[in-house]
């Protein structure tokens, strides 16, 4: 009996010490959660300050009380005050997107991102150079520029970034010096980067395609063609002969686009040197550029090709000239299989 | 002057473009949630919907398609706040009867003439 009166003893006092704890910890809670909505309140009311103007073309400077200046010193408030920065900034242009830039300022953020810039944890110096960036601070480019080539593949990606997004074009300077790969990915954020720019003949080129680091050069003929850079169409024609596979297929690829009348054939004279994705590249280029001319080589290809290339050399062929089938059609290997088979089947295509 | 109903989840964005629209002289409902952007059409019948595409409850593709069912005649006009690189939904906002769409990051003065253009018209 006094066994099961302890037992029950137990079973409440523990129950009531659970559910003392419980409402502790929902009133630190509730505590944290009103004294971030006040924080954050705060910064909204600071920032609609910067944003808002009756005129549209002023830019805003507003007075930052000795309050806010106290406030910045609460690590919270300060933490509050930066995102939502960031997130308006992200959200907002103009001329109401400067009254932001010129609040960071006057609150003295950028001097936080900069220290955070010294942390040991990566993610932290990625996010403070993200920061730099959204809120254009130009004249950090010194303590960014270290970052495009630094050991952590995140913190560079974040420093590249942010340079090209500051700076554009001239941005692209730590192509001159970065040792590490650039992975396809950057490569895609990068020209994206570049895309929302007006390219004003950029320089830097020539250098990036002779450069010792692979994924540079790949960067670079990626450049050459999106930007239609003509005279470089030498540098590029001197790349077919490259060592690297991946080299090659982007020169090729590029030079579909920056093409001379000679173009074709130079792609023509390097197909048997090259390996099945390069012979498909050069194929898919000819069909671009391709002339009647070259419908004889073209022909010449289909015995020793596999049945993917088979079908793109014809397809090629009946796309370079409207009297491209005929022609093969006039050959004696159009009657040989495959090649009997993929002659109707492009002529479909083709209606 | 027009009535018009913003839905941003975004809290800040919600009230500087409704202090925005408010110094220009039009009356403004605000919400920061789809369901309650629905809800709140039905009550007041804003000449004018404001609304961003990723929202809680109910998305603003959802408001969009609200809007074209329920018109009988004269639809409400709606313009849709997206995000960059959005284009497809932007796409499918129209297909399904948005009026115009606005791409963040984008200045307040802009959605404030693009919002004169529909007063004008509603005159």
């Amino acid at each position: 009996m006094i066994f099961f009166e302890i037992v029950i003893l137990l079973f409440v006092g523990i129950t009531l010490l659970m559910i003392f704890f419980m409402m502790v910890s929902l009133s630190i809670k509730r505590k944290k959660a009103g004294k971030f909505k006040k924080l954050k309140n705060m910064a909204d009311s600071l920032i609609r300050n910067a944003i808002f103007t009756e005129d549209p073309s002023e830019v805003k400077i507003i007075p930052v009380s000795a309050r806010t200046q106290k406030m910045l010193l609460n690590n919270d408030f300060r933490k509050i005050m930066t995102e939502e920065l960031l997130v308006a900034k992200k959200n907002i242009s103009g001329t109401a997107a400067t009254g932001l830039e010129n609040l960071y300022e006057q609150l003295n953020l950028k001097k936080y991102a900069l220290d955070r810039l010294k942390s040991s944890s990566w993610h932290v110096k990625a996010k403070a150079i993200q920061e730099i960036g959204i809120m254009n601070q130009k004249e950090q480019i010194d303590k960014i520029f270290k970052y495009t080539n630094d050991k952590h593949d995140l913190v560079r990606m974040e420093a590249q970034t942010t340079i090209v997004k500051l700076y554009g074009f001239e941005g692209l300077r730590f192509l001159d010096v970065v040792s590490y790969q650039l992975s396809e990915w950057q490569q895609i954020k990068l020209l994206q980067e570049l895309a929302q720019l007006h390219p004003d003949n950029f320089s830097g080129i020539e250098k990036w395609l002779s450069s010792s680091n692979l994924s540079v050069i790949v960067f670079a003929l990626k450049l050459v063609r999106n930007y239609h850079r003509f005279e470089l169409y030498p540098h590029v024609v001197t790349l077919l002969e490259h060592s690297d596979d991946t080299i090659r297929f982007e020169a090729i690829s590029t030079l579909a686009k920056i093409y001379t009348a000679e173009t074709s054939g130079i792609l023509i004279a390097r197909f048997s040197h090259e390996n099945e994705k390069n012979q498909m590249a050069l194929v898919k280029a000819i069909q671009e550029i391709g002339f009647f001319e070259d419908i004889p080589s073209l022909i010449d290809f289909l015995p020793e090709s596999n049945a993917e290339l088979k079908r793109a050399i014809v397809r090629t062929i009946a796309n370079i000239s409207p009297e491209g089938i005929a022609q093969l059609e006039a050959h004696p290997i159009a009657e040989q299989y495959p090649i009997d088979q993929i002659i109707p089947q492009i002529k479909g295509e083709l209606k | 002057m027009m009535k018009i109903l913003i839905a941003e989840d975004d809290e800040l964005m919600l009230k500087t473009l409704e202090l925005r629209l408010k110094k220009d002289g039009h009356e403004v409902i605000a919400t920061s949630d789809g369901r309650d952007a629905i809800t709140k059409i039905e009550q007041h019948a804003p000449d004018l919907v404001i609304s961003d595409i990723m929202m809680p409850y109910v998305s603003g593709l959802e408001i969009v398609a609200f809007l074209a069912e329920k018109s009988q005649g004269r639809k409400t006009p709606i313009i849709i706040l997206s995000g960059m690189g959005q284009e497809d939904t932007v796409l499918e906002a129209f297909q399904l009867g948005a009026d115009d769409f606005i791409t963040k990051p984008f200045s307040p003065s802009e959605l404030s003439v693009r919002v004169k253009r529909f007063a004008l018209a509603n005159l």
